[in-house]
């Protein structure tokens, strides 16, 4: 949410949103099935060679969309109301 | 702490738990995914972009991901490929006179090794023990049950492959 049109590692996302791998990684491959996200490798010269390309993912036009659908939802939404008003003053 | 860091078998273990066994472990979990699945390298790209001290806490994160991701799909690919084996051992086998004959006496051949496999280790299970009045007593050796049940369901796999070999050899007979 923080960078929409960035490259994001699995790993890291999980770290930022708190959740563990176990959970991040079946939603990330959801979203893709979805078209919510695309993916890609590394190219050889963008990090480290001495280890393998990591696999990076980015949020589609489609993402966004339904991203920004989810986040006006869940700001309508009693529930969500306090961790979104959170996560914007963090932002 | 500096003692101990200096100590040769505390730097053993340190290169061993931090070096060694994560990258080497992450690669075995993965094997669970699917050869071609796009996880078994995103793990392991993911790990080694990692400090060291944090590698092993990831490794162990990852069991979970395997344990709920990655086997569901390989006993999914698993039941697949098993029941498209079956059917097309089934079409194979019913579509002639010869196959229908062949798939008969396969079962036959089944359901006697079944026969002669279950009383032997049931046999073989209870020998020595009091079963009611009786105590058992099997006279064969362990060993010559085992044998005797090797050859049993060996005379099986054998029956299976010549039923294919002939097959194959009959569909390479030209009918003119």
């Amino acid at each position: 949410m923080a960078d929409p049109y960035g490259r994001h590692w699995g790993y890291e996302l999980g770290k930022k949103a708190g959740l563990r791998s176990g959970v991040v990684y079946p939603a990330l491959s959801r979203m893709l099935e979805d078209g919510w996200l695309s993916d890609g490798w590394e190219e050889s010269w963008e990090g480290d060679r001495k280890r393998p390309p990591r696999r990076y993912y980015e949020i589609t036009d489609k993402g966004r969309h339904e991203l920004a659908a989810l986040v006006a939802t869940a700001q309508t939404d009693r529930r969500f109301a306090g961790a979104v008003m959170f996560r914007a003053s963090e932002a | 702490v500096v003692e101990l860091l200096a100590s040769p078998r505390v730097f053993l273990v340190a290169v061993v738990i931090l070096g060694f066994l994560p990258g080497f472990i992450l690669r075995l979990i993965v094997r669970l995914y699917p050869r071609h699945h796009p996880r078994r390298d995103e793990l392991s790209g993911e790990l080694y972009s990692l400090p060291l001290w944090k590698r092993p806490f990831f490794v162990a994160e990852q069991f979970e991901t395997v344990l709920f991701e990655g086997l569901p799909v390989r006993v999914s690919l698993v039941g697949q490929r098993s029941r498209s084996w079956l059917r097309r051992e089934w079409r194979e086998r019913t579509a002639t006179t010869g196959g229908r004959i062949e798939l008969v006496f396969g079962l036959l051949t089944v359901a006697l090794a079944l026969a002669m496999t279950m009383p032997i280790v049931a046999v073989d299970a209870l020998n020595g023990k009091r079963v009611g009045p009786v105590v058992v007593n099997s006279t064969p050796s362990r060993f010559s049950n085992v044998v005797f049940l090797v050859l049993i369901w060996a005379t099986v796999v054998v029956y299976f492959f010549l039923g294919r070999w002939m097959r194959s050899g009959m569909n390479q007979i030209d009918p003119d």
